[in-house]
């Protein structure tokens, strides 16, 4: 039954540790089969929503909801939709690939068939099959990573939360971590994933969160982010001759600032949209300027949150 | 790259084997055998599956097994070839069977309990335990779990060694009545052990003090080991009497209690493991009551058969472990979750009936004075005339009545006793209420404040006593009337009241109780007059939904029918 709650709810959330505030007064809202980025520097704050989400913790205030039921309330209920990947690897000594997800088919109720084919599905999606016999001890980082990954989906969960899913990970296995969380969030899981790789985060992310010292500073898409925070756009533009002219030309503008100059290259900031930069391209071609490439983009994911955080840390 | 549903498709369609090479009769009968082993596992605890595969392949479990296997067959031919001859016409049963026993002892008593202890405690601390505990599994399910994997390695070990106790029979001077007794007695204190040491793991904070607690844990597995073997060396230089009447009253009340003992310290585990928003109180109070009552039975029928004194050692003992229950349930907190709250009985009855079994301070401190009661209205019965006589005119068995004018007195004892529960774990729960404002009140904290106010008030008047030159004296005076341990002491060396104090000591004990208690009384009441809540829209959504799909058809109801059932 697909349930018209917001799959994951975090409702003024707040967690403390003695006078320290892990979390304070967190809200927001995933949708069904949205990736939702949760950024922030270290401590921030990221693990332990993420923590309380998994009914691994308990707040100290407010509520965290899956699919509308409470974490701290009915976490059984909360732990049946619920896919949690940690920022740690699972350490059982001797036991093999095939048998740790096994157990953990067997734990979330799964059985016979069923089992032996979600040991099977996973296996496949997660590229683990040709390691079905080996020991979990001698598998590399990335496939851990992998095997944590098919854990956290072997009882088919519609929400899904990743904690730093891709720390550590080479290139190659960082984009083919990318691509399985893409084609997961496809196939309807509502998924909250937390990165320090922020590029990455924003070619798969459908909203972002951006947490510092356990308060949320900003939530949404990332050009609602660059919207509601007045978002810079730089651009680059290339004249014949005569660069000075143009130089002093945009400096008499008001709305234009950091402009620099590097030969016949020239770079300024604005804080409006493309009709702003259509306009300004116009004016310089009928004021004779003679320019040859004119360039925008806007600020990326990365230029936000620096903007945004101050790098503090509690 | 693999998609979800390729992965799907892959894992639903793939050809079994058995399609693509055709089978030979014999492969076609062990697949049978093992889709029917297969599906016979899905009704083991995932816990046990799992802890089988790995028990089996590490190399702790390797080498004991293989050391205590070396161990019996060294002793095999070692023992023979010491006993010689007289193998033949003498009784060496026991002298071979003792030392079988001490090699079976040691992976069963040591070895098993600590490992029980080291695994669950090794997984909080490296975190697994989280990745296993946000599963399906229950709390109750992952301990069972565990218990059924400590119970299938005592049998891996028990196999190893079983040919050689049942070679110690043949050796005549042992019957097998008592070899199976032993080893079953064994077992039940390994699986005891093993409760206690995941216990232990459930209490002992992730990443601190685990390796102390595991060096003072496995000292104390030693000791009993010790003490074990020590007491099974008089047993069978004795011998065990069957033909005694008493021996299998004292080992059904020795089994009832070790069963009653079992359950409290699985749901003290179980309830240290499960959320903080489940009811964790409820069970073990019930448990608590039933262990209560079966106690105060045992006691009774100790004191109709043996000796009417026995009853202040019952008060004695049963003080001792109210205090400690108690200091456990007065730091409990006041605020019930809504989850709690939904399962509060409702009627005024229900309340007055089983309010005291929910979670709460409040219901806790009052929870144990009831049992207290009960204790206070039943030891001075089982002393009385009447139910002595009563009880020989039903049994032959019964001992004839001695000191018919123990009641009153056995009473007093119980009234003292009582009011220093009712005292200490009240003036207790209100410190705690206090600190609670602050932080949150640990295990630590609660035991902490519940001895050390003991230890003060107790020990404060004594080392006055012993300061003063003018009172100096070792001898009991009033000035220990607030001194539980030397005044319930007395009462139970004496078989009465310390001389001199017995008047004042039952006159003002029940007041300070009752002053103590009246302080506590608006918070109990308000914790009994919590009211239900109604479950979650959600939830009453989800079980409505779960119930329409449990009735839904789920297919023609024999080969000829199209209908759904």
């Amino acid at each position: 039954m697909i349930s018209s709650h917001p799959q994951i709810e975090l409702v003024n959330l707040s967690r403390r540790f003695g006078s320290v505030r892990a979390v304070d007064d967190v809200s927001f809202q995933v949708q069904r089969g949205h990736v939702f980025g949760y950024i922030g520097p270290n401590g921030a704050g990221k693990t332990t929503s993420m923590r309380i989400l998994a009914t691994l913790d308990m707040p100290t205030e407010g509520d965290a909801l899956v699919d509308g039921f409470s974490v701290t309330q009915d976490p059984e209920r909360v732990r049946k939709r619920l896919g949690f990947m940690p920022d740690y690897f699972d350490t059982q000594p001797s036991i093999l690939v095939e048998e740790y997800l096994d157990f953990f088919a067997r734990a979330y109720g799964l059985m016979g068939p069923e089992r032996m084919r979600a040991v099977r599905q996973v296996m496949s999606f997660t590229k683990l099959d040709g390691l079905r016999a080996k020991s979990i001890d001698s598998l590399s980082k990335g496939m851990k990573q992998r095997l944590c990954l098919g854990r956290a989906m072997i009882h088919n969960p519609p929400v899904m939360i990743m904690d730093e899913p891709a720390a550590g990970l080479d290139p190659r296995a960082r984009i083919q971590l990318r691509e399985m969380i893409g084609e997961l969030a496809a196939s309807g899981k509502s998924i909250l994933v937390s990165s320090h790789i922020l590029t990455e985060l924003a070619e798969m992310c459908d909203t972002v969160a951006i947490i510092e010292q356990g308060r949320l500073l900003a939530v949404g898409t990332v050009d609602e982010i660059h919207r509601a925070r007045q978002s810079h756009r730089t651009v680059q533009l290339r004249v014949l001759d005569g660069a000075q002219e143009v130089c002093n030309r945009l400096a008499a503008r008001a709305d234009l600032h950091s402009i620099r100059q590097n030969g016949e290259q020239i770079e300024f900031v604005h804080e409006h949209d493309q009709q702003f930069e259509a306009d300004l391209l116009r004016d310089l071609v009928m004021a004779g300027c003679r320019v040859v490439e004119f360039g925008s983009r806007a600020e990326s994911l990365e230029d936000v949150f620096m903007r945004v955080t101050e790098g503090l840390v509690q | 790259m693999t998609s979800i549903e390729d992965s799907k498709q892959d894992a639903g369609e793939q050809p079994v084997l058995a399609e693509i090479v055709p089978l030979s009769q014999a492969a076609r009968r062990w697949q049978t055998v093992e889709s029917w082993l297969s599906r016979l596992s899905d009704g083991l605890n995932p816990i046990l599956v799992k802890e089988a595969r790995q028990a089996l392949r590490s190399r702790q479990f390797t080498i004991t097994f293989f050391l205590m296997l070396a161990a019996g067959w060294t002793w095999s031919i070692l023992g023979l070839s010491m006993l010689g001859p007289s193998a033949y016409y003498n009784a060496t049963g026991p002298t071979m069977f003792y030392v079988y026993y001490v090699i079976l002892a040691a992976p069963l008593i040591v070895v098993i309990p600590y490992t029980a202890y080291s695994s669950l405690a090794g997984e909080r601390q490296d975190r697994t335990y989280e990745l296993v505990s946000i599963t399906g599994l229950e709390a109750s399910g992952i301990l069972f779990g565990k218990l059924c994997s400590i119970g299938m390695q005592m049998l891996i070990y028990l196999s190893a060694l079983l040919p050689c106790l049942a070679f110690t029979y043949l050796l005549r001077g042992l019957d097998i009545f008592t070899v199976l007794l032993v080893v079953f007695y064994t077992c039940l204190l390994a699986i005891g052990l093993a409760l206690c040491g995941l216990l232990l793991a459930t209490l002992s904070p992730p990443r601190q003090r685990y390796v102390i607690v595991g060096v003072i844990f496995a000292v104390s597995l030693f000791y009993v080991f010790g003490l074990v073997v020590r007491l099974l060396g008089a047993m069978v230089a004795q011998g065990i009497s069957l033909d005694d009447p008493e021996f299998w009253s004292v080992n059904l009340s020795l089994t009832i209690l070790y069963a009653n003992l079992a359950a409290v310290i699985f749901l003290c585990a179980r309830a240290q493991l499960m959320s903080p928003s489940q009811n964790r109180s409820t069970a073990i109070r019930v448990a608590l009551t039933i262990s209560h009552l079966s106690a105060i039975g045992w006691f009774a029928w100790a004191v109709l058969r043996l000796d009417d004194d026995l009853v202040y050692g019952m008060l004695y003992l049963g003080s001792i472990i109210w205090f400690l229950c108690g200091l456990v349930m007065v730091g409990e907190a006041d605020q019930l979750s809504s989850r709690v709250r939904r399962g509060l009985p409702q009627s005024t009855i229900g309340r007055a009936l089983f309010g005291w079994y929910m979670p709460g301070s409040g219901t806790g401190y009052t929870f144990v004075l009831w049992h207290m009661l009960v204790l206070c209205i039943v030891a001075p019965l089982m002393t009385s005339a009447l139910v002595g006589e009563l009880a020989q005119s039903l049994s032959t068995t019964v001992r004839t009545v001695g000191n018919y004018n123990a009641p009153n007195r056995v009473f007093e004892a119980c009234l003292v006793a009582t009011s220093y529960l009712v005292i200490y774990l009240g003036l207790t729960r209100l410190i705690l209420m206090a600190v609670r404002r602050y932080d949150e009140v640990r295990l630590s904290v609660r035991f902490l404040t519940g001895v050390l106010l003991v230890m003060f008030l107790g020990g404060g008047p004594w080392v006055l006593q012993i300061a003063n030159p003018q009172t100096r004296n070792l001898n009991y005076t009033l000035l220990q009337a607030t001194n539980p341990i030397w005044t319930l002491s007395e009462y139970c060396m004496y078989n009465g009241p310390p001389a001199g104090a017995g008047e004042v000591l039952v006159i003002v004990l029940p007041l300070a109780g009752a002053l103590i208690w009246a302080l506590n009384l608006p918070s109990i009441a308000g914790q009994l007059n919590a009211r239900r809540v109604e479950m979650p829209e959600r939830v009453v959504e989800e079980d409505r939904a779960l119930a329409t799909a449990a009735l839904r058809p789920v297919g023609p109801a024999n080969p000829w029918s199209d209908e759904a059932t």
